[in-house]
């Protein structure tokens, strides 16, 4: 089943206060995203991502173009649709396990039946004992999981997470990127994961889409079976991660010129 | 306090906190023994160095031996007890504050809230927070006329708008991620606004009060001043000014600055303490 449909998306940004010059952030973007698929998007930085998330996510509406989740049109953020945030999310003044339950203030769950939710989602990713904590005392890798824990309790078709780990050193990121594969095999959603690292990319994808660089075009997508073996010395692996570094755009500067619009 | 770290890595950390209390008393104390010395050395120039006055300028001591006799003999100061110009002045005072906070804090979150309503609204208030308080005046006596109700418009158009801008731009910073997050959870309207903006707001928000009752307080004496009150702190100090009775001044103005003192160093710093405790901006638990 199609989960999400992108259809000739648009986005442009003004750059100036009297609306004259925009920069051109999607350029006519079409994709369109399956059940149970594990896609990542990579490029270099700049190139609309992190837009085309937000755009799914209905933080934020396309220039032209539409995206349908379902086949209906997306117009507002919703709970169908979870989102692992770049920067820090968590309420500050909330413990972890009130932050987790936040995510549920949409369900007729009882309070009791919120907190088990919670609580289960919390174990999944090692936090439950750090559930009366707030999160002033967790490390960055804690915040993010449980951020994760949020999305587990919220238990969305598709989860849409925005280079979630790329603030973290090495070691816990690669341990949080197994942690949401896990995930990922056991609970069958559909996970759009915005990264810039190709061996990030290799290690979780089972599609990857490389975007070019501003004005962000799909350059090309490569498919990835699940029966391939992604230990990264693999000779196949090696090939595919050449072919996709060699495809990326040479120059990374994401500071383009911005167009002009006659009004 | 302060030394709990969670269920298997509890360790007692030993508490700094009685001898940082007193550190921070005796501070104080040192500080109000200073302004006292400082007004004593005026005093004494004043009076015994210059010997310029016809009137003289009243010293600590006489000042607090009348302050004493109004509150404990029950001295009367212009027909009414010190605790009925205290009680006048405060009741005044928290009458227009309480409606400055509820109306300064609903407008203010709706400002900060909407953006294109803060360009437009933020026009008006900044004019507003131009004019000095008792230039309001001649505005409080066309809408009300002399007496106790011009003073309470002045006491709350001065703090309305400290709490307006205030409350607007605490909302205003709230991170947007926090905002994209909350509502990607399907927080309604109502859950955004009490759940989300208003707690990260709530240090603002009380830093906003607080400046919003200082100003309140001081305008307050100021406009029991001009408006002829009848009673009241303000209205006390300018009457025994007229009467010559300086020392009866001074020891109103005592009782102005202990009521201010108490309010901002207990009741708000209190209430902030406890605000910037809530967002975690404080080590600890």
């Amino acid at each position: 089943m199609t989960l999400v449909q992108i259809r000739g998306v648009t986005k442009a940004y003004y750059t100036s206060r009297r609306k004259d010059r925009a920069r051109v952030v999607l350029d006519n973007v079409s994709l369109q995203f399956e059940d149970n698929e594990f896609i990542c998007l990579v490029g270099p930085s700049g190139c609309g991502k992190t837009t085309l998330l937000n755009l799914i996510a209905g933080f934020e509406s396309p220039t032209a173009g539409d995206v349908f989740y379902k086949g209906t049109k997306i117009t507002s953020p919703s709970p169908e649709r979870g989102v692992v945030f770049q920067e820090y999310s968590l309420l500050p003044w909330m413990n972890v396990l009130d932050n987790v339950k936040f995510a549920l203030c949409s369900s007729d769950l009882s309070d009791d039946e919120k907190d088990n939710v919670a609580l289960r989602a919390l174990t999944m990713v090692n936090l439950s004992d750090s559930a009366y904590q707030r999160p002033n005392l967790l490390s960055g890798g804690m915040k993010q999981r449980v951020a994760v824990a949020r999305l587990l309790a919220m238990d969305p078709d598709l989860w849409l997470m925005d280079e979630p780990f790329s603030s973290l050193d090495e070691q816990t990121r690669k341990k949080l990127d197994d942690d949401v594969l896990n995930i990922w095999r056991i609970k069958k959603k559909t996970i759009v994961f915005v990264t810039h690292n190709v061996d990030e990319a290799l290690h979780l994808a089972t599609r990857i889409v490389l975007f070019s660089q501003s004005p962000g075009q799909v350059i090309k997508e490569w498919n990835i079976p699940t029966t391939m073996s992604r230990d990264p010395t693999s000779s196949s692996m090696i090939a595919l991660k050449k072919e996709i570094t060699d495809a990326m755009p040479a120059c990374a500067c994401a500071d383009i010129c911005p167009i002009d619009i006659r009004m | 306090m302060g030394s709990e770290r969670g269920p298997d890595s509890t360790i007692e950390i030993g508490s700094d906190r009685p001898a940082s209390l007193m550190r921070t008393t005796i501070i104080f104390i040192l500080g109000l023994l200073i302004t006292l010395a400082i007004w004593q050395i005026f005093a004494w120039t004043y009076n015994d160095v210059l010997e310029r006055g016809v009137m003289r300028f009243p010293a600590p001591f006489e000042t607090f031996v009348m302050l004493g006799e109004f509150l404990f003999e029950g001295k009367t100061l212009l027909g009414y007890t010190i605790y009925d110009h205290i009680v006048a002045s405060v009741s005044r005072w928290m009458f227009a504050f309480a409606l400055a906070a509820v109306v300064g804090v609903a407008i203010g979150t709706l400002f900060g809230y909407f953006t294109s309503l803060f360009s437009i609204g933020i026009v008006p208030i900044s004019v507003f927070q131009m004019i000095p308080g008792l230039a309001w005046l001649p505005i409080a006596l066309l809408l009300f006329g002399l007496g106790s109700n011009s003073a309470m418009f002045i006491i709350f158009i001065v703090s309305v708008v400290v709490i307006i801008i205030g409350v607007a731009s605490g909302i205003r910073r709230v991170p947007p991620v926090i905002v994209r997050a909350a509502k990607m959870m399907g927080a309604s309207d109502l859950e955004l606004f009490s759940k989300v903006l208003m707690p990260y707001a709530l240090v603002d928000i009380v830093t906003s009060l607080r400046v919003g009752m200082g100003s309140a307080w001081r305008v307050l004496i100021a406009a029991e001043m001009v408006v002829g009150t009848g009673v009241g702190l303000g209205y006390a100090i300018t009457m025994t000014k007229d009467l010559l009775n300086y020392v009866g001044s001074f020891a109103c103005i005592v009782v102005i600055c202990i009521i201010g003192l108490l309010l901002d160093k207990v009741l708000f710093a209190e209430m902030e303490k406890y605000a910037r405790h809530r967002l975690g901006m404080e080590e600890g638990y």
